[in-house]
């Protein structure tokens, strides 16, 4: 190596530490003009409480350029008004405070008219007669504060239909502002009661869930117990007493179409659907004990899932089918259990003072309703599927056979009252929110028991 | 070996040896004498303090049981401070939610066939009007906003073990530790959030909300009107139907007219122009 090599690389050296020292020390100036917080951080707020109300809606009568159109118009504002109040997480703001007219309103809403009347969503909508004869009924969701349309959609449908198309509206608008599927474009079936208590005649009824399209499906020969929906179908299985001998149906609402699904001497209640509506969930009773089973609606076979010397009954399934929750006295007193859908794996969930019984699944799988009975007094509560969180929303004489709607945000069920000479009683269907709120009587022509929620119409 | 023990030299070295590893082995086993070392300073642990500057009204963590109080000291400051209109507005609201349950019912009876039974209903009508909101509400405002009917021991001991120690705990480090920065006082913070929750309306029905956290980032203008709000999550926005729900909530909450001017200290603008807020319903589950 030459003496200029040597130097030239010492040179090289030397520009190498000027050059490191260099970046070290704009890594430190930067390190220090810019730090990695800045100074005015900005503030962090724990929001852990607020208030649980209504959101004030506002839903002026559809818009309808004849007198036809305009009376669908307000007909189906009204039934959105009153289903989305019904659900108790809505307040409809009253129409006789609008200020901004409908005219104008198609154009565009008037934001700052509506927060005025403290509306936080506002709901457009009109009704148009097509020439075919059908209506095209077209609405938009709007949020008041930040004046944003939320959803808006138009469906096309023959007149006598517009209160199914103000159901599923109703249910658009509830989807996009809770989170939650709506469940109004729904029926509810029920066992409608009527006569004296010695002669009680039971019958089939249905309706939509707000009472609406009442109608009585049997005719009152056969005492009628217990009917539950599919939830994929249109589709009842109930039992009726011909006789005093007991007798499981299947229905199919939409055809009319009954068919004997089996005699069963020793069942109880009528068997619960699937998930995938394929198979029923049922128990026999036999020599004082009872176990549970499964059929298969297409093959007819069954197939034993309990083998317990005790009582296990009132079985259903969890929304996956994998779990199947039930009631036993298998250790003594009546309590809820869990198994799994092939009958392995038995746990027991419920642990509190009294008795669980009709124990139902959420379709939203998260809670489990059941009825109870302490004291004397009978409750309708919910709880984890672990057999947590329990609480009782409804407290009564008698009240019972909770049924969800297919959101799973909402029970209904029945108590029997005694009437004022006190020599019967009265049944009445409830509806309650799953927060324990907003408790509300279905109102029924007759007396009405055994609720049944039916999946949303296909 | 015989040669070591013949050799008179040898055997000295090896007596030296033996002896060094023996003392090498008792101060192995016993440690070095301290001969140099100063006695031992006193063991400074770092003891963690925040630096907290608190107004002459406060309304600290401490203050979680008496909770009703922190309503009514709300609607008075808004009404001084704001338009008449909010004032205006909140009167319609409460007489609202009766009316629609009276004129829902009777429509749908009157349809029906109206020579059935109807002996029970005028008693049972007046109950569903029972447990509207307004009443409930205080209650609640201790605990859980979830109503249970029955005073379960049980049940409610294990909420209040979970509850308690969840709310005092987080909570506090939480907002302590930003206004140790950012110097704003706690009572100040504290309206802040107490103006916040009157507007915010919580998913407490929806499934899983525990979950459902919504972190909102908003700019603030000198008049402490907000300026500019966003969701943070996005993408979480987009897919998640639960999520945008309460997201829409939160967002409602930050836009509420009820809480515009947000109750922020005029005169120092530079430490409130961006506020981060944790809509978070836990607690209240």
């Amino acid at each position: 190596m030459s003496r200029g090599q040597t130097s030239e690389i010492r040179g090289q050296q030397k520009l190498g530490f000027v050059l490191r020292l260099f970046s070290l020390l704009l890594i430190g100036l930067f390190s220090v003009l810019c730090p990695p917080a800045p100074a005015h951080a900005e503030i962090r707020v724990d929001i852990t409480r607020g208030v649980v109300e209504p959101i004030p809606i506002a839903i002026p009568a559809f818009y309808g350029a004849g007198g036809n159109e305009a009376q669908f118009g307000r007909d189906i504002a009204a039934v959105i008004s009153r289903n989305l109040v019904r659900s108790g997480l809505f307040s409809a703001v009253d129409p006789k405070s609008f200020i901004q007219d409908m005219d104008s309103l198609l154009t565009a809403p008037r934001f700052a008219d509506w927060r005025v009347l403290n509306a936080q969503a506002l709901v457009v909508g009109r009704v148009e007669a097509q020439p075919d004869g059908r209506l095209k009924v077209e609405f938009r969701l709007w949020d008041v504060f930040s004046e944003q349309q939320m959803t808006g959609l138009a469906y096309f449908t023959t007149p006598s239909n517009w209160r199914r198309i103000a159901h599923i509206i109703s249910d658009a608008i509830y989807k996009r502002i809770t989170g939650e599927d709506g469940y109004f474009d729904t029926r509810v079936v029920y066992v409608a009661e009527s006569g004296p208590g010695t002669n009680r005649v039971k019958r089939l009824a249905i309706m939509d869930q707000d009472g609406e399209n009442h109608r009585i499906l049997s005719d009152g020969r056969a005492l009628v117990l217990t009917p539950r929906f599919s939830p994929t179908l249109q589709q009842i299985t109930y039992m009726a007493y011909y006789n005093n001998r007991p007798r499981v149906y299947l229905f199919d609402i939409d055809t009319g179409r009954q068919e004997v699904l089996g005699d069963f001497a020793n069942m109880t209640f009528a068997p619960r659907f699937s998930p995938d509506g394929n198979r029923v969930i049922f128990s026999l009773s036999e020599n004082g004990n009872s176990n549970i089973y499964t059929m298969d609606l297409r093959t007819r076979r069954t197939t034993k899932l309990t083998d317990h010397p005790s009582i296990n009954t009132a079985p259903s399934f969890a929304p996956d089918g994998r779990q199947v929750v039930f009631e036993s006295d298998r250790g003594g007193s009546q309590q809820m259990y869990v198994m799994s859908s092939n009958g392995s794996d038995v746990r027991r969930i419920s642990f509190g003072d009294g008795r669980y019984a009709t124990p139902v699944w959420s379709p939203r799988g998260d809670l489990i309703a059941f009825t109870k009975q302490k004291g004397g007094r009978f409750y309708i509560g919910v709880m984890r599927p672990d057999g947590s969180g329990e609480r009782l929303l409804s407290e009564d004489y008698h009240a019972e056979g909770p049924t969800w709607a297919p959101n799973g945000r909402v029970l209904m069920f029945f108590k029997e009252l005694p009437t004022a000479g006190g020599k019967g009683r009265s049944a009445k269907l409830y509806s309650v929110d799953l927060t324990g709120y907003n408790l509300r009587e279905v109102p029924t022509p007759m007396d009405a028991s055994d609720p049944a929620w039916s999946p949303l119409i296909p | 070996m015989r040669a070591a023990m013949a050799d008179p030299n040898l055997r000295y070295s090896l007596i030296i040896s033996g002896s060094l590893h023996v003392v090498a082995l008792l101060l192995l086993y016993f440690g070095l004498p301290n001969l140099f070392r100063a006695p031992p300073p006193e063991q400074w642990r770092p003891i963690p303090f925040e630096i907290v500057e608190i107004g002459a009204i406060t309304n600290t963590r401490i203050e979680k049981e008496p909770e009703e109080p922190k309503e009514p000291p709300k609607p008075p400051v808004p009404k001084a401070e704001q338009k008449p209109v909010k004032a205006e507005e909140k009167p319609p609201e409460p007489p609202k939610p009766p009316e629609p349950v009276k004129q829902e019912t009777p429509p749908e009876k009157v349809p029906e066939k109206p020579a059935e039974v109807l002996l029970p209903k005028p008693k049972d009508k007046p109950k569903p009007p029972e447990p509207p909101k307004p009443q409930a509400q205080p209650q609640d405002q201790l605990a859980s906003v979830l109503k249970n009917v029955a005073k379960l021991k049980p049940v409610v001991q294990a909420k209040d073990d979970t509850k308690a120690p969840a709310q005092n705990t987080p909570a506090p480090t939480k907002s302590l530790a930003p206004s140790l920065s950012d110097r704003l006082m706690i009572s100040e913070e504290d309206a802040l959030r107490r103006q916040l929750s009157q507007c915010w309306n919580m998913p407490v029905g929806a499934r899983d909300a525990e979950n459902l956290i919504v972190e909102v980032l908003i700019t603030v203008n000198q008049d402490r009107t907000v300026a500019n709000a966003e969701i943070v999550d996005r993408a979480r926005y987009s897919t998640d139907g639960f999520f945008r729900a309460a997201a829409d909530a939160a967002m409602r909450a930050v836009r509420h007219p009820g809480c515009s001017p947000l109750q922020l200290p005029p005169d120092k603008y530079e430490q409130w122009k961006t506020i981060r807020f944790f809509f978070d319903p836990r607690d209240m589950l």
